[in-house]
Parts: C-alpha cells; sequence; structure tokens
C-alpha cells in the first residue's frame, strides 16, 4: 500500500533538503578555502561582548589576520569556524587553553588596530579597524607612543 | 701567490667596526686592510621586505649538540647589529672583580676605570641615550643623547629606588641622527621598521668603503697561518675556492663561536680555548597592576633595575639586572587595558670548562657546541626570584604576577671562549686582546670575556676593541 506525500509535506522538505544542501555546499567550500575568519570574528567577538565592534571592521580584521595565525593549522580553525554560531552564544571553546590564548590575542591585535586606544579606550564609542597593526606596514602606530610628545 | 695587507681583519660586527675606525683614524694613506665577512650584505631595505636580518642560516654554520641551548648570531654585513636591541648598559665596576670581592669566578686583567673613556668613546660613537639624573656607574661624560621617557610604572619603582632604577641606556635614538630618525616605540627592535637603531649598515658602513679597505663578501676563514710563533696571513674560502692572504697584523672579530675554531683548525693548541662558552639567562614575569597604566614610555624597554644586581648576595647567588618593557602588551580586561608590565630578570653565569666549542678533525667547516647548562649560582638565583619578587614589588600596585614558567632559550650573547687575562697558563689572550703566544694576533669579541656580567655585553665589546685599537696604535 503505498502512502501519498502531502503537497504541504512536500514542499516543506524540499525547502528544508535545500537549506540543507546550501548550508552543506557553503560549510565545504569554507573549509575547503580554508577560511579561518568566522571563528576568529568570533573568539574577538565574545572576548570583548561588552564593547561595541563595527561588524564590517571585524570580519575584515579576522580575513587579514588569519594568515598569520601560528598555534592552530588553518584547516583545523575552518573546522571549527562552522560551527562559530555555537562558540557565540555557549562556552563550548571556553575551555581550552589554545583557544583561550588564540581569543586574547586575536583580541589584542584587533584593538591594537582599531581607533579604540586612539579615543583614549572610550568604551561607549562603536570600534572601527583601521588596518591590521604592522608596523612594517605602517610604521609609528603605536597607539601609547604620543609621538607629539616624542 | 697570497695577496699582502698591513692588517686582515676577519668580521664586520661590533667587534671589527669598533677596532677599524681608530685605525683607520692613524693608518697611513697607503695602508691596505683586507676585511674578510662570511655574510653578505643585507640591506635594511632587504631585510625589511623579507622580513629577516640575513640571508644566510646561522643554524647551518656551526652543529649544536644540545639544541635546546641556542645560540644566536647574525651571519651578514655589520653582524649582531642587524638584530641587536640596541640595549648598551656599561659593566659594573665590580664586575671586573668578582674573585677579589665575591670569591666568584676570576677577575679580569683590567678595571673599570682602564676602560671607562673607551666606554664613554663608544657611547658617542653609538649617539646613546641614557639618563641625565644619576647612573649605577660612574661616568666622566654625560650621554650623548637624553633618556627616553619613562612610563608611569618606571616613574613608580624611581620614586622607590632612586639610587638602583634608571632610563636605560640605549642606541635606538631618542633623537635623530644624521642617518637614523628618532625611535618612536614599535615594539620589534630585532629589525627596527624604520632604521633608528644603531646598525653597522646605518652608521659605520662608510668605514668599509675606505679607499684603503678591500671589503671581500661571502668570505669564510678557515686556517691562520703561522711562522716561527708569528702569524703570517690566512686561507678563506670565497667563491667555492680557497684563496690566501698575507698580512703584517691578523686581527679576528668573529664571534665566540669561530674565533676559537679558527685556531683550533690551524692546530694553535691550548687546553682552554674554546673552553668557557656562556652567556646569561632570563626569565620574564608579567604583572597585572591594579590602577595604574603601563606603555606611556618613548621606546620598547624603557627601565634599568639595579636592585638585584651588586652586592654581597654575590657571594652566593647570581646578580640580577632587571629590564621595564614598554612593548604595548594588552591586557584584554575592561577597562584595565594598559594595567599590565612585564619586567624581564637577566642574571650573570660563571665560567664552566664543561661548556666549550668543539673542533672535529673529521668535519673541520663547522664548530661543535658542548653545553651542559647553566652554573649553580646562577640557577641558585633565578630559584630565589619568587621568594624576593614580593618585597622588590612593593611599591607597585600589585593585582596578580604571572611567571613564565622556564628561562628564555637564549640571550644571543655569546661569550667566552678566547678569555683573556695575565696568565698565559689561565687565559689565550692579554689585557690588549693579544694572543700570549702570537704577538701580532688579535682576538677581539665577546670570546675575550672572562666572567659574565648580567649587563649586554655589546657596549663593553665595542670599548674593549677600542681600548685594544688605542694600544696598538700609540
Amino acid at each position: 500500500m503505498t502512502q501519498r506525500i502531502s503537497r504541504r509535506r512536500f514542499i516543506l522538505s524540499t525547502l528544508l533538503a535545500g537549506i540543507s544542501l546550501y548550508l552543506g555546499g557553503w560549510w565545504i567550500f569554507k573549509v575547503r578555502q580554508g577560511d579561518t575568519s568566522d571563528i576568529i570574528a568570533t573568539l574577538v567577538r565574545k572576548k570583548l561582548d561588552y564593547l561595541q565592534l563595527d561588524e564590517a571592521g571585524l570580519n575584515k580584521f579576522a580575513e587579514e589576520y588569519g594568515p598569520f595565525i601560528q598555534q592552530v593549522s588553518a584547516q583545523r580553525l575552518s573546522w571549527l569556524g562552522m560551527f562559530s554560531p555555537l562558540y557565540l552564544y555557549t562556552d563550548l571553546l571556553d575551555s581550552t587553553d589554545m583557544m583561550e590564548i588564540l581569543g586574547e590575542q586575536a583580541a589584542i591585535i584587533f584593538l591594537i588596530s582599531s581607533d579604540f586606544f586612539w579615543y583614549g579606550s572610550d568604551e561607549t564609542r562603536v570600534i572601527n579597524y583601521l588596518g591590521l597593526y604592522n608596523p612594517y606596514v605602517r610604521p609609528c602606530a603605536n597607539p601609547f607612543a604620543k609621538l607629539e610628545d616624542l | 701567490m697570497a695577496d699582502k695587507f698591513d692588517v686582515i681583519l676577519v668580521g664586520t660586527g661590533f667587534a671589527s667596526s669598533f677596532f677599524l675606525m681608530p685605525y683607520l683614524e692613524k693608518a697611513r694613506p697607503t695602508a691596505r686592510i683586507l676585511v674578510l665577512e662570511r655574510g653578505r650584505l643585507d640591506t635594511h631595505a632587504w631585510q625589511v621586505k623579507n622580513g629577516r636580518t640575513s640571508s644566510q642560516n646561522a643554524n647551518d654554520t656551526f652543529i649544536n649538540n644540545h639544541p635546546k641551548k641556542v645560540w644566536m648570531y647574525n651571519p651578514s654585513f655589520g653582524g649582531g647589529s642587524n638584530c641587536w636591541w640596541a640595549v648598551t648598559p656599561r659593566m659594573l665596576p665590580n664586575d671586573f672583580r668578582m674573585h677579589s670581592n665575591y670569591g666568584m669566578g676570576v677577575d679580569w686583567p683590567i678595571s673599570y676605570e682602564d676602560l671607562e673613556i673607551f666606554y664613554a668613546q663608544a657611547e658617542d660613537i653609538l649617539s646613546v641615550s641614557g639618563p641625565d639624573d644619576g647612573s649605577p656607574f660612574p661616568r666622566s661624560t654625560p650621554y650623548p643623547q637624553p633618556p627616553h621617557r619613562f612610563s608611569d610604572p618606571d616613574k613608580v619603582l624611581k620614586a622607590a629606588y632612586p639610587d638602583l632604577f634608571f632610563h636605560q641606556p640605549t642606541a635606538r635614538a631618542r633623537t635623530a641622527t644624521a642617518n637614523r630618525p628618532r625611535c618612536c616605540a614599535s615594539g620589534v627592535c630585532g629589525l627596527c621598521p624604520i632604521n633608528a637603531k644603531f646598525t653597522i649598515l646605518n652608521e659605520m658602513h662608510h668605514l668599509y668603503q675606505d679607499p684603503r679597505v678591500t671589503l671581500v663578501l661571502e668570505a669564510t676563514v678557515q686556517t691562520l697561518e703561522t711562522k716561527g710563533g708569528t702569524a703570517t696571513g690566512v686561507s678563506y674560502l670565497n667563491n667555492g675556492s680557497v684563496a690566501q692572504a698575507e698580512a703584517d697584523l691578523i686581527v679576528l672579530g668573529a664571534n665566540a663561536l669561530f674565533n676559537p675554531h679558527i685556531l683550533q683548525r690551524s692546530n694553535i693548541h691550548h687546553s682552554l680555548l674554546g673552553k668557557y662558552l656562556n652567556e646569561q639567562a632570563s626569565t620574564d614575569i608579567f604583572i597585572d597592576l591594579d590602577g595604574l597604566d603601563n606603555f606611556q614610555g618613548s621606546t620598547s624597554i624603557t627601565g634599568h633595575g639595579y636592585m638585584l644586581y651588586d652586592g654581597e648576595h654575590r657571594k652566593e647567588v647570581a646578580a640580577c639586572l632587571i629590564e621595564s618593557w614598554n612593548v604595548p602588551l594588552i591586557r584584554v580586561e575592561q577597562g584595565k587595558w594598559q594595567q599590565r608590565l612585564r619586567l624581564k630578570f637577566i642574571f650573570e653565569d660563571l665560567p664552566n670548562q664543561n661548556n666549550y666549542i668543539k673542533f672535529d678533525k673529521n668535519n673541520p667547516d663547522l664548530p661543535e657546541t658542548v653545553y651542559t647548562g647553566h652554573s649553580d649560582y646562577t640557577m641558585k638565583s633565578i630559584e630565589r626570584l619568587p621568594a624576593v619578587l614580593p618585597q622588590l614589588l612593593a611599591p607597585l600596585p600589585v593585582e596578580n604576577i604571572e611567571p613564565t614558567s622556564s628561562l628564555a632559550d637564549t640571550e644571543a650573547h655569546i661569550l667566552g671562549t678566547t678569555v683573556m687575562g695575565n696568565d698565559p697558563k689561565t687565559s689565550i689572550i692579554d689585557k690588549y686582546l693579544i694572543h700570549h703566544q702570537i704577538r701580532n694576533l688579535l682576538l677581539l669579541g665577546g670570546g675575550a670575556f672572562p666572567t659574565t656580567s648580567p649587563a649586554n655585553p655589546t657596549l663593553t665589546i665595542s670599548a674593549l676593541s677600542l681600548w685594544a685599537a688605542n694600544h696598538l696604535l700609540s
């Protein structure tokens, strides 16, 4: 005896399958590309959850900082990045020293690459990314050096 | 047929350059000086572009039998000046009298007073920025440049220890020189992005362009030639073939790995040749401060603490020099971003015959390092650090102290191996850095150090070269 699928169930199933395929394909694409930016952005977002971060700037930072990470392989980071939304709202990663260190370092580099310290560490304003902190690309960019007083 | 020169100088780092400068001032117009440098000339622009200070790998040039102990040097024109952090303290007068004062190590054959004017000359050449409100060592002249700006934690330590805490003397420019801009505290001094620290390339390159000087790069000295107790020349490898050169005076200014190795390879023997290989030991602590911001200083390392350096404790435990760091290591904690301080503790070591440079006739091109560890004297001082920290740091609002768990793997100061002394039985060279037996052979550099103080050795190496040249030329 055959069981007929209702039109409504068919449409829903097709929709769900399509979404699953899209997300699965997107994740696989990201992993194959070695895209580490999701997890880096998530770690910074979580570490600095009491600050207002410019999202576009943060994402750009995550893309630019990724290649410089040495503690964890890019492949592993991209796998972890597949689940980054989970980490943002849970404590799943907090217990690992490696991710704690990675998150702290990413937050430090993000802050010093932003305008945060140039505005006196004002925690009430939106923090804008200026460009990856690299003294060989942007010399004399130490925000604490007070070059006018040197 | 070998080329004939007045002088053959090996190496282009601090030891050689600070000898060459006064030598050229007094040399006759027709003098011929051959300089042999095993490295290439890697310009500052090349270094910045490639993110390293030498196009050659130092680890390919020697065998480290105990790789956990790293020995670092820079094989290129200008040697260690390319990668140093430009820290230029003098040694203290008591560092030269370790045995007399503390019953440890040996006394140097020269005193602080002998070297003082040469320290001052070296500081002038390096345009050192240093304290203007006192000094841990006697000085005949003020520093050529004003001090860098303290951080706020430095100010607290200065107030608490006015006679023991000072601005760090440094060749990171406080004010611009003709060839260098002022330091802007980028905090990556191993390769300064703006060329603000002194290097041989940016301040002394002209010496090697003097018409009396013939500079040969990628020239590795293999042996020293001698006849009847006199040095006559060297053999060196260049472009894949061996060349010879002769001279009336041979000056080896390679580092403490290679100076003894050249002699060993040349069958010039001494029971202590290559022995006493050593350098300082160091460890860091990170302090979370309560309500006190850091990083206001104008350079990477701003303070020098002598609170654990000299005194009666040196009869039991090693002296320690403290560096106060200003590199912005942000504290990721709301409202406490700048409330973090890194202190580096650098300990002297005692020479030990079990640490040495080994020559293997089956593999004569590569010196080997044998290292059994730092002395008990040094380790005791490191182990007592946690006990002395609370009192030492009492003036600071300490919230938490995070010690590092291990010693740094290197200080990048290779010392000992051709030590100086008055007795030819217990030393390789005399107080003027002249070989005890071969009197037209000088051995410059850190190999001459009979003991190792906590102070960074470069200024002393430079002053010793000036001292040796002054004796020779007068």
